[in-house]
């Protein structure tokens, strides 16, 4: 073999793994907002909630890989590597946000935690009917944390426009108001039953 | 290669490293290690006793020249302990005084020809008076028989050579890799499905101390007592781990355990004789000791608690004031660094429990909770317990060598445990102070599969990593229900069985500190509870 150098190019490495991780973490939106831990050990989960319900799964496995063409190599600049890691960083991010949706549609079919508009378009009565069905969380100054909105970016463009106008709509303020107020209710009763009893 | 190790390692002895090593291959030769001389002159000449394989009664005593030749003038200085060797029978519970007896002088050296001649003339000498020869074992005889040892009972293959080699050239005065050597020892003590025999296991297992001697040499060269202490700890846990995953008989392992619990023993005593001696707690370069400083007081709080119990179960109660002090002076002098750091607090929790009542120790059991608490709800949370102290330090510090950063808030190993130590002790009103911000933090653990795999380092395709978001609200009944339940089939047996090897785990394996871990102790070592062994 020729004379190589293991240990500095695994730093090199590192930092490209680092810069593919920014990517990912870009490329997932809100999900990279999401607090997440290593768990070092264990081929499976169990989470016990406080409501009382469980669950237990076993871990999904997301993986990329780069691809090197021999003729590719001895050409290979700093911008080459870095758009292979980005490529990298972002079917990662994909496979996640796939896993993440998938994850949280058979939840929400489990539980019940689903609006359905009966092919009606996304409009002010199907926005007020899932805020409804969400919970929501507040701050200490009582102002709500609300939570991220997902949705197509074709249905976005459609709704963009009109979504100024429903905050003109009295009925739409009034009752929009009122859900949060029973949210906040809700949160405080939450709240409060952080707590022992007996 | 593996004969320049062995031949190296013999010449680096001094006369307490070869005991422990000798006593691991008499173990693996058949013979019934009975006592080790722990410390100061010995009133009879007599470093270990021994019953060999044919229920003779052995003697030995250790000296060591470093791999030299034993002179003249070193020899007029051991005679008159070599006579007593031979003269005074052994004195021992297990050994009849009137059986014959044979008697050895064991050196990692060789003799000078008048050395020899003396012997020679001496056993003459004794032989006339029908008393026993001495034999004398040098250098080349202890090779043959250390390199017997891994040549016959289990083959070690190339990437164990490499490990040992890392560890038996390493400076010895850092922190001991322990995932590296308990991968090390693992490597030597395989987990098979069908596993060998009871007879093999215990060679092999013998063979796999003698070679965890070999990886820790530069740690006895450098007196680096603590690291010592952890590599003989992890050894018991995987030792603990091969025979309960097997159900091998006791008597085919129990000598080999003994053996590392005598060296754990011995690494203590020379620990507390250090403490004793020092007025600081500073080691190495001063300048950068203080990251550092607060965290090691505290590991060595725990480690000098856990001994205090050691000692106390085993019925050699002594130092038993100095202990106290010690603990009571520094335990508030700390610093909970990590989640690493718990089971040091509680080994000190628990031994002033013991020593001086309950109201100081639960008082800081309660502190304990309320810091994790604090932590998670206003700082950045508590370093899991995967972490050890130097690596929690450079974290800290902005120094670590990993680019991405780690998140710990919301989420605790060890807050559980606390918690149902605290539920057990009826303190409901702090617990219901605290149970707000408790319920803002997921308590987890990892649950093995199999009792025996707790005593692994990792586990990693088995068990289930379990996470808990507290009740809201939560019944104190419920509570205190739960704190009075230990489920001992998750417990090993040999750890069961020795509660102060079980605490000692679980300062070296901080990971394993679960809240079933901490109920089992708790009552364990609970003086009320306590029979002392025989």
């Amino acid at each position: 073999m020729l004379p190589d150098f293991p240990d500095e190019k695994a730093k090199f490495m590192a930092f490209w793994e680092r810069y593919a991780d920014l990517v990912r973490e870009k490329n997932l939106g809100f999900i990279s907002d999401i607090v997440s831990y290593s768990q070092p050990e264990g081929g499976r989960w169990q989470l016990d909630r406080n409501d009382g319900t469980s669950s237990e799964s076993a871990y999904h496995l997301v993986s990329s890989k780069i691809s090197l063409k021999d003729e590719e190599i001895l050409t290979l600049n700093l911008a080459d590597i870095l758009k292979k890691f980005a490529e990298l960083g972002m079917e990662m991010a994909s496979q996640m946000s796939s896993y993440f949706y998938q994850s949280l549609r058979e939840i929400s079919t489990q539980t019940g935690n689903i609006v359905n508009a009966h092919g009606q378009p996304f409009n002010k009565d199907v926005f007020l009917q899932s805020i409804e069905a969400v919970g929501l969380s507040f701050d200490d100054r009582g102002q709500p944390l609300h939570p991220a909105i997902v949705m197509n970016p074709h249905l976005w463009e459609s709704i963009k426009d009109d979504i100024a106008e429903w905050e003109t709509d009295p009925e739409f303020v009034r009752r929009h108001e009122a859900i949060i107020v029973g949210k906040k209710e809700e949160w405080r009763v939450r709240q409060s039953n952080r707590k022992l009893v007996d | 290669m593996f004969d320049r190790v062995i031949e190296n390692w013999l010449t680096r002895l001094n006369e307490r490293m070869l005991e422990i090593p000798f006593c691991q291959l008499l173990t693996s030769e058949g013979y019934q290690v009975v006592h080790l001389t722990r410390h100061g002159p010995q009133e009879d000449g007599k470093d270990i006793l021994a019953i060999a394989p044919d229920g003779t009664p052995c003697a030995y005593q250790l000296k060591s020249v470093k791999g030299g030749k034993l002179s003249q003038s070193a020899w007029a200085k051991y005679v008159e302990q070599a006579d007593r060797l031979v003269r005074l029978p052994i004195v021992h519970p297990s050994i009849d005084p009137r059986q014959p007896r044979r008697v050895f002088f064991v050196l990692n050296g060789e003799l000078e020809e008048e050395v020899r001649t003396q012997i020679v003339l001496l056993n003459d000498q004794w032989k006339s008076q029908s008393l026993p020869s001495l034999e004398v074992i040098v250098k080349g005889d202890l090779f043959k028989r250390f390199k017997n040892i891994n040549t016959n009972f289990w083959p070690i293959t190339l990437s164990s050579e490499k490990t040992l080699l890392e560890f038996f050239l390493s400076p010895g005065n850092g922190y001991l890799d322990k995932g590296k050597f308990a991968e090390f020892i693992l490597s030597l003590v395989p987990l098979l499905e069908n596993g060998p025999r009871n007879l093999d296991s215990s060679r092999f297992l013998a063979s796999a101390a003698i070679l965890s001697t070999y990886a820790l040499l530069p740690y006895y060269e450098q007196e680096n007592h603590v690291a010592i202490i952890e590599g003989w700890v992890v050894f018991a846990s995987t030792l603990i781990a091969f025979v309960e995953k097997n159900s091998f008989e006791k008597d085919y392992w129990f000598d080999t355990l003994s053996v590392a619990l005598l060296a754990i023993e011995q690494a203590f005593e020379n620990l507390v004789v250090e403490l004793k001696e020092r007025k600081n707690f500073l080691q190495g370069n001063p300048l950068s000791d203080l990251p550092f400083y607060q965290g090691r007081t505290t590991w060595l709080v725990g480690l000098v608690a856990a001994y205090a119990i050691w000692t106390s179960l085993r019925n050699s109660e002594k130092d038993h004031q100095w202990f106290k002090e010690f603990v009571t002076q520094y335990i508030l002098k700390g610093h909970l660094w990590g989640e690493g750091a718990v089971p040091q607090y509680l080994s000190g929790i628990w031994f002033l429990r013991r020593t001086i009542g309950s109201r100081e120790p639960d008082i800081l059991l309660h502190q304990l909770i309320q810091a994790i608490c604090k932590l998670n709800k206003d700082g950045s949370g508590l370093a899991n317990p995967y972490k050890g102290l130097p690596e929690v330090v450079l974290e800290t510090n902005g120094l670590s060598d990993s680019m991405k950063s780690e998140h710990y808030k919301g989420r605790s190993y060890t807050l559980e445990a606390l918690i149902q130590l605290l539920v057990r002790r009826n303190w409901r009103r702090p617990i219901r102070d605290m149970w707000f911000d408790i319920t803002h933090i997921e308590l987890v653990e990892v649950i093995p599969d199999e009792p025996w795999q707790m005593c692994l380092w990792h586990i990693e395709e088995q068990g289930k990593f379990y996470s808990l978001m507290p009740k809201t609200p939560q019944s104190w009944a419920e509570l205190r229900q739960q704190s009075h339940e230990v489920d001992l089939n998750l417990i090993p047996r040999a750890f069961q069985e020795y509660p102060e090897l079980f605490l000692l785990f679980t300062i070296v394996y901080p990971q394993r500190l679960t809240k079933n871990t901490a109920k089992f102790l708790d009552s364990a070592l609970d003086r009320r509870n306590i029979r002392k062994r025989e």
